[in-house]
């Protein structure tokens, strides 16, 4: 129980820094957030994965959202630089 | 999904981290407070996803539980009068699975490395006084939770006890083994389960202690005494001393 709670604190830690250290410098791309946050996540998540009990399954398939959901995000930011391209 | 704190905090962060995304994207605009949104999400998710690996009993209701059993040894063994330190035997002693043997008389040194019979009272040697009690500890049933046999050497035997310790049971961060003059030392960083306070724990050392003492007695393949233990500074010292087989 001890190591799955310093799993979830290192994430939180994790998380809540590069949010608070990219918004303390004006980022507003999310795909920028989102990139970040999966390589905090695989990353944490490996260092962890050697528990008794661990549900990896389930982790491992928020890594497989997480990706596709920055991939989206990159495809959606390509797709508004080539229409606004295409515009001017 | 409700079972455990992990459950009710992963919900919480879901519900709560999904309002925070949904209203900084639609009305405020902000994207960090997206991001922090998304974070609690992913947080929260991950929580739930924990709380369904957690075992159904925890580790302090374990030992409630298993106190009962304790209370009971601990009253056999002053029935009968017995003092000395126990001797952790390796299964190649034994016709069954590794057990502690509480000897009548103390300072005992060597044990035949014959399969000792899976009773109560057993005969270890040839002198009349070489009769003991074989009991089952914490570390006959930890051992179970090793893939493979323990291996000979000091790394195998850190290794498998990390692996019970830390990964199996989650009651250390750490543990460390060296030899020093023919004994052994075993070091167990921020130990959660010291327990010295039980009659019994004179005789058969501390749960964390008896789990040691029973993998180390696989790995050398010989009877094993605990000398000596204590803990400072969030480390739990045990000293084992192999006993000879033959």
């Amino acid at each position: 129980m001890k190591q799955r709670n310093e799993y979830l604190l290192a994430l939180g830690v994790a998380f809540i820094g590069i949010t608070v250290t990219l918004g303390a410098f004006g980022a507003d791309r999310l795909e920028l957030y989102l990139g970040i946050f999966v390589v905090e996540y695989v990353a944490l998540t490996f260092m962890f994965a050697y528990l008794r009990n661990w549900p990896g399954r389930i982790l491992n398939g928020i890594s497989f959202v997480l990706i596709t959901a920055f991939a989206l995000a990159l495809v959606a930011r390509a797709a508004t630089v080539i229409v606004s391209l295409n515009l001017s | 999904m409700m079972r455990n704190a992990h459950g009710l905090v992963g919900l919480a962060l879901l519900v709560g981290g999904t309002s925070l995304a949904g209203s900084a994207w639609l009305v405020i605009d902000y994207i960090p407070l997206v991001a922090l949104g998304l974070a609690a999400v992913i947080l929260g998710t991950v929580s739930i996803a924990i709380s369904y690996s957690t075992p159904p009993i925890l580790l302090d209701s374990s030992l409630l539980l298993s106190r009962v059993g304790l209370d009971n040894i601990s009253s056999v063994v002053e029935e009968l009068g017995l003092r000395a330190p126990a001797l952790y035997l390796p299964r190649s002693h034994l016709d069954g699975p590794p057990q502690a043997l509480i000897p009548l008389r103390d300072g005992v040194d060597s044990i035949a490395k014959r399969p000792l019979a899976h009773r109560l009272i057993v005969q270890f040697g040839p002198g009349p006084e070489d009769v003991g009690v074989l009991i089952a500890t914490v570390g006959s049933s930890a051992i179970d939770l090793l893939d493979r046999p323990v291996g000979p050497e000091l790394s195998d035997l850190e290794h498998a006890l990390s692996s019970v310790l830390v990964s199996s049971l989650d009651v250390a961060s750490s543990v460390r083994v060296w030899e020093d003059g023919g004994a052994l030392t075993v070091e167990v960083d921020r130990p959660t389960l010291w327990h010295r306070e039980h009659p019994i724990d004179e005789i058969l050392g501390s749960p964390v202690a008896a789990i040691i003492a029973t993998l180390a007695a696989e790995s050398l393949d010989a009877p094993v005494r605990i000398l000596n233990e204590f803990q400072a500074s969030r480390r739990h010292s045990v000293q084992l001393q192999p006993i000879a087989s033959g």
